[in-house]
């Protein structure tokens, strides 16, 4: 599934809720079920600046050249959305992770939901992400 | 008629607080970061801009006189207010933090010398704490700290940190984080014992009880107008007579002087001498107004609403077992901080929000105060006298829910 496909998925799933309080939940059973990150990865390096909770990101490249990306917060609703971007670009190329449009939080509605804090803190993850792919290509 | 019927009638003097926010009915809990502006605040800043708009002081007109005679007037009532002796002793300012930074500058600067001991508390907001920690950086004085107890209050020894050396205590009379009353009066004693000076932070006070500055017997006392029904940007220092006149000049310009010449410049008198350029006029006049109409209330009625509240947070703090409470002191006032083991204030603060309910989430300022509880921050709901029984009622369902969804 390209990028866009996943994205487009991502859209119709959130569609399916009327209520943001459903909205929210499902961001939080997506937070859930990203898996642990090691302790050992949670380090200042892959902190993530801007955010009122505390974000790790920390990305690696498989040997056919894709990325694989592992990720925690202290905060469940911001594990969610980190879990949210990264179903998007997980196991694509740093290039594409690079290109990739992000309309589709738009298109969710998240933005507009969110405070100025938790958007912006959502900005600082997706700068980290496509810097990893730009690093990583 | 009985409380919860007056209360429906303030409310009706708040627009904003009759809308849906998120497809429903706003729940202000966030009030003691700002209160909320009745109509009749509101309407004598349009009235200032509508009828008498003019730079004070100064002017040889009509609209100038009645601007600079609306202006002395809110002197008066915040001096009647505060309980000062006179008008020369209420000096505008910014808000609290302007008011803290002007006592470091212009008394501190000048008073503090090397080794002298400024005391504050662990409880302190960091507008009580770095303006004081930047003086000792000037000055090389000390800066000494009260501990907490687990309940947020003062542990029971603290005059023992009152030394031979202090020459300042600096505290906070009401916690913004935990909703703790502490024990100043006592404290203004012990200080003035050794020859100290003492300024109260009132911010998180005034809407709670009735001052008396002259019975209270601090030196300075200061406050925001924006906690206190009043816009933002405006704020008073309280000073005793003679301490403000002994202190030197901090912010220097237009108003604040007597006569400029370049073989030197002479300074106005109290009150003007540490008010330097146009002040904020309509800042003053809204104050002042925003004082009538909360007094008018009564201090009875505005307590009877808070120990409704507070018999009404006991329920829910009794019914929510899973959250930790914290400050849970005895003299306190309606504020309530509250953390869970395993779940971020922020993500209670977002899912309150989601259903209306506007709380605060962080560390409010106070980071020394959680870093002593071992805590980064709490979510953080406080209340004003608009806010009724039944939202207390709706904020523990959402509370509930919100704790529910995050488990």
């Amino acid at each position: 599934m390209s990028i866009i496909q996943k994205q487009q998925e991502l859209i119709s799933e959130f569609a399916m809720f009327p209520t943001w309080m459903e909205k929210y939940e499902y961001i939080i059973d997506l937070g859930k079920d990203l898996p642990v990150l090691d302790e050992s990865l949670k380090i200042e390096d892959h902190l993530i600046k801007g955010c009122q909770s505390r974000v790790w990101i920390s990305a690696s490249k498989n040997e056919n050249g894709t990325l694989h990306f592992t990720a925690d917060s202290d905060a469940i609703i911001t594990k969610g959305m980190v879990s949210l971007i990264l179903r998007v670009f997980e196991g694509e190329k740093g290039q594409d992770i690079v290109d990739a449009p992000m309309d589709f939080l738009k298109e969710i509605g998240l933005l507009e939901n969110l405070s100025p804090t938790r958007s912006n803190g959502l900005a600082a993850m997706i700068k980290q992400i496509k810097t990893y792919g730009l690093l990583m290509q | 008629m009985s409380i919860a019927q007056q209360i429906l009638n303030i409310r009706r003097e708040f627009p904003i607080l009759h809308q849906k926010v998120r497809g429903v009915e706003l729940v202000y809990l966030d009030n003691a970061a700002t209160t909320q502006k009745p109509e009749a605040v509101t309407a004598c800043i349009q009235e200032y801009y509508h009828q008498y708009n003019s730079n004070v002081h100064r002017g040889a007109h009509y609209l100038a006189n009645l601007a600079t005679a609306r202006m002395e007037e809110a002197r008066e009532v915040v001096k009647e207010f505060l309980g000062a002796s006179s008008v020369e002793e209420i000096i505008y300012t910014q808000g609290t933090t302007d008011g803290i930074n002007l006592v470091a500058y212009a008394w501190g600067n000048e008073n503090i010398k090397e080794g002298d001991e400024i005391l504050i508390a662990t409880s302190e907001h960091h507008a009580n704490i770095v303006p004081w920690q930047e003086l000792c950086k000037r000055t090389k004085g000390v800066l000494k700290v009260i501990p907490l107890n687990p309940d947020g209050s003062w542990v029971s020894n603290y005059a023992d940190w009152v030394s031979p050396k202090t020459k300042l205590v600096a505290v906070g009379w009401v916690s913004n984080a935990t909703g703790v009353v502490h024990p100043v009066a006592d404290m203004i004693q012990r200080a003035h014992a050794v020859g100290a000076k003492v300024l109260i932070d009132g911010a998180q006070a005034v809407s709670h009880f009735a001052l008396d500055v002259q019975q209270l017997n601090c030196d300075w006392l200061v406050f925001s107008g924006h906690k206190l029904y009043c816009p933002t940007g405006i704020g008073v220092l309280y000073g005793k007579k003679s301490v403000l006149e002994s202190m030197q000049v901090f912010r220097t310009g237009g108003e604040m002087i007597d006569r400029v010449s370049f073989s030197g410049t002479t300074f106005n008198q109290l009150p003007y001498k540490f008010e330097a350029g146009t002040p904020n006029i309509e800042g003053i006049i809204a104050l002042s107004e925003a004082i009538r109409w909360y007094t008018n209330l009564g201090w009875n009625f505005i307590h009877e609403v808070e120990a409704m509240q507070k018999r009404a947070m006991q329920d829910v703090m009794e019914s929510i077992p899973a959250l930790q409470w914290i400050g849970q002191a005895e003299n306190r006032v309606a504020l309530y901080s509250f953390v869970h083991p395993e779940i971020h204030p922020g993500d209670i603060g977002a899912l309150l929000d989601q259903q209306g309910i506007a709380v605060r989430t962080g560390h409010h300022c106070t980071q020394p105060l959680w870093e002593s509880m071992q805590l980064t921050g709490s979510a953080r709901a406080s209340f004003a006298v608009y806010n009724t029984e039944e939202e207390i009622a709706y904020f523990k369902k959402a509370l509930i829910k919100t704790l529910d969804m995050l488990s």
